[in-house]
């Protein structure tokens, strides 16, 4: 199974919490999912958004209950078509950028059609979440 | 203008040639292809191929691969053509796709590429680019919208490299 493994970016804290659109992301999400526990809520933002199919930079801005930022998590992304039953042999690299921003490069969805993000999340919590993005 | 790259010379592929020296091929049928299972298994990947010609990984088609000059942040063109291993028929409505990468960080950089089936089962894909020098993987993927979980699906797969000088 191809993971992409969080790589913590130090020194990157010039995305607050309204710049989204500084690397290209529109500042509203193009879907907002619970993780499967229901203790965080991951909002998605694609570049570009809607998705085309190629290489698509994502971002989450994951928040708790309380609608607060959540930092140190590590997010395992597995790309995956569930239509077709396979992922990508490309590895998203995570980067955690601060103020609950994980930004996810190299995510290659090279089809059109419906993926998911299949996420796994540890470090502060055990949870996961599956946003699920229709590529153009 | 530097010389072009493309495929890779090397030892023939033989995985689909039994041990008694005859052809392995696999049947498929249109009636094995159904929509995956939402918990399907990631679909296991045969090494990638040498030269421009093979059988897919599971020996269903022979696949034969022309590109046009190889260079760096220049349009190039794939075109694969697919027939049965079974009767040598074309394959067509495969939906061919391209996934193309340097390694497990590195894929290719967005082109609009976009598939085109003309004479039935030839697939002609592009434009593809490539940013960096070294040694790729272009795999092909057909029947994406079948389920690889018989062996008679018409889901198939098979990988070339590909020089990038």
């Amino acid at each position: 199974m191809r993971v992409g493994v969080l790589v913590l970016v130090v020194g990157l804290g010039a995305c607050g919490p309204g710049g989204a659109s500084q690397q290209g992301f529109l500042d509203t999400p193009l879907v907002t999912v619970a993780s499967a526990a229901g203790a965080l809520q991951l909002a998605v933002y694609s570049n570009p958004q809607p998705p085309v199919r190629g290489n698509v930079a994502i971002r989450y801005r994951v928040t708790d209950s309380m609608s607060q930022p959540v930092d140190g998590l590590t997010l395992e992304v597995v790309p995956w078509m569930p239509a077709m039953g396979h992922s990508t042999s490309v590895v998203p690299t995570v980067s955690a950028v601060g103020s609950g921003v994980y930004d996810l490069s190299n995510v290659y969805l090279f089809m059109a059609g419906q993926w998911q993000l299949r996420t796994t999340i540890t470090g502060g919590a055990a949870d996961s979440a599956t946003p699920e993005l229709a590529v153009q | 203008m530097g010389p072009a790259g493309g495929a890779v010379s090397g030892a023939a592929d033989t995985h689909c040639i039994a041990a008694d020296g005859g052809a392995i091929a696999q049947d498929t049928s249109a009636a094995a292809c159904h929509v995956a299972d939402a918990n399907a298994p990631m679909p296991e990947y045969g090494e990638t191929r040498y030269n421009a010609q093979s059988a897919d990984d599971d020996c269903k088609y022979d696949v034969q691969l022309t590109v046009t000059p190889v260079r760096q942040a220049e349009s190039v063109t794939l075109v694969v053509k697919v027939t049965a291993r079974s009767d040598g028929a074309p394959v067509t409505g495969a939906t061919a796709h391209a996934e193309i990468f340097l390694n497990d960080t590195h894929p290719a950089p967005n082109a609009g590429t976009s598939t085109v089936e003309a004479p039935a089962g030839t697939y002609t894909i592009g434009p593809v680019k490539f940013d960096a020098s070294g040694r790729w993987t272009a795999r092909f993927h057909f029947f994406e919208s079948c389920a690889d979980d018989s062996e008679e699906s018409p889901h198939g797969h098979v990988g070339f490299f590909l020089d990038v000088p």
